[in-house]
C-alpha cells in the first residue's frame, strides 16, 4: 500500500446518530436484528458471501470490517433528523418505528465516511432518547446495561453528538 | 442505513475517555424469589 492509499489517521472517536431496536434489555441492529450490541464495545464482522467455483465463500475472509465496497460495519448518521416524526425512509428504508430507540453512538477503529454518515469497526452507545411513546423503564434498563445516558429532549441528544463530531 | 456510495477510509484512534462508559453501568438489584420471607 502506498502512502496515498493509507487511511487518514484521526484521534478521538466519532459521534453520530443511529437507531436500535429494543429487545428486552438489549439493543439489536436495525436491519440485522440478530446482532445484539455488546454492553461495552461492539465489534463489526463482515458476513458477506460470494460465489466461487467451490460454492459460497466469505467475501472478505480474514479481513477486518468494514471493507470498501461492502455494507459491513457499525453505522451512524452524521446529521440529525426530525426525531419527532417518522424515520427518514430514504436512509433507513422502512418506517416501522415499533421498538425503536434513537441515540448517539461513538465509533472508532477502521472506518469509512460517506456523505450521510459513517461505518466503523468498533462502536458503543453514548445516549438513548427516551421518546414519549416508548416504555421509559425499558429505556432506563437498557441504558444501565450499556452504561449510557438517557436524554429527554432533542437538544440534549444534539449536544452529546456535537461533543465529538 | 445508507451513508452514501462515495466513502473515504479512516483509522480512528480512540482516546481513553472514548472507551469509558458515559454513565457507569449499575449492578442489577438482587431479585428475591416471590415466596421468600420478607
Amino acid at each position: 500500500m502506498s502512502d496515498s492509499d493509507a487511511p487518514e489517521l484521526v484521534v478521538g472517536a466519532w459521534r453520530g446518530y443511529r437507531i436500535w431496536r429494543m429487545a428486552g434489555d438489549r439493543l439489536t441492529g436495525w436491519w440485522y436484528t440478530g446482532y445484539v450490541w455488546a454492553p461495552e464495545c461492539s465489534e463489526a464482522y463482515c458476513h458477506a458471501k460470494r460465489w466461487t467455483r467451490r460454492g459460497r465463500r466469505a467475501r472478505h475472509h480474514g479481513l477486518p470490517a468494514p471493507q470498501p465496497g461492502c455494507r459491513c460495519g457499525l453505522y451512524a448518521l452524521q446529521e440529525p433528523w426530525d426525531f419527532a416524526g417518522y424515520l427518514p425512509s430514504s436512509l433507513y428504508g422502512v418506517t416501522d418505528e415499533s421498538e425503536v430507540v434513537i441515540g448517539v453512538v461513538a465509533g472508532w477503529g477502521r472506518a469509512f465516511r460517506g456523505r450521510h454518515g459513517w461505518r466503523t469497526r468498533y462502536a458503543r452507545p453514548v445516549a438513548l432518547y427516551r421518546a414519549p411513546h416508548l416504555d421509559g423503564e425499558q429505556v432506563e434498563r437498557i441504558a444501565r446495561r450499556y452504561g449510557c445516558q438517557v436524554v429527554e429532549g432533542r437538544s440534549d441528544l444534539l449536544s452529546l453528538a456535537d461533543q465529538r463530531a | 442505513m445508507r451513508i452514501g456510495k462515495e466513502q473515504q477510509e479512516f483509522e480512528i484512534l480512540p482516546t481513553e475517555e472514548d472507551q469509558q462508559p458515559v454513565a457507569p453501568p449499575q449492578p442489577e438489584p438482587q431479585q428475591q424469589p416471590e415466596d421468600a420471607p420478607a
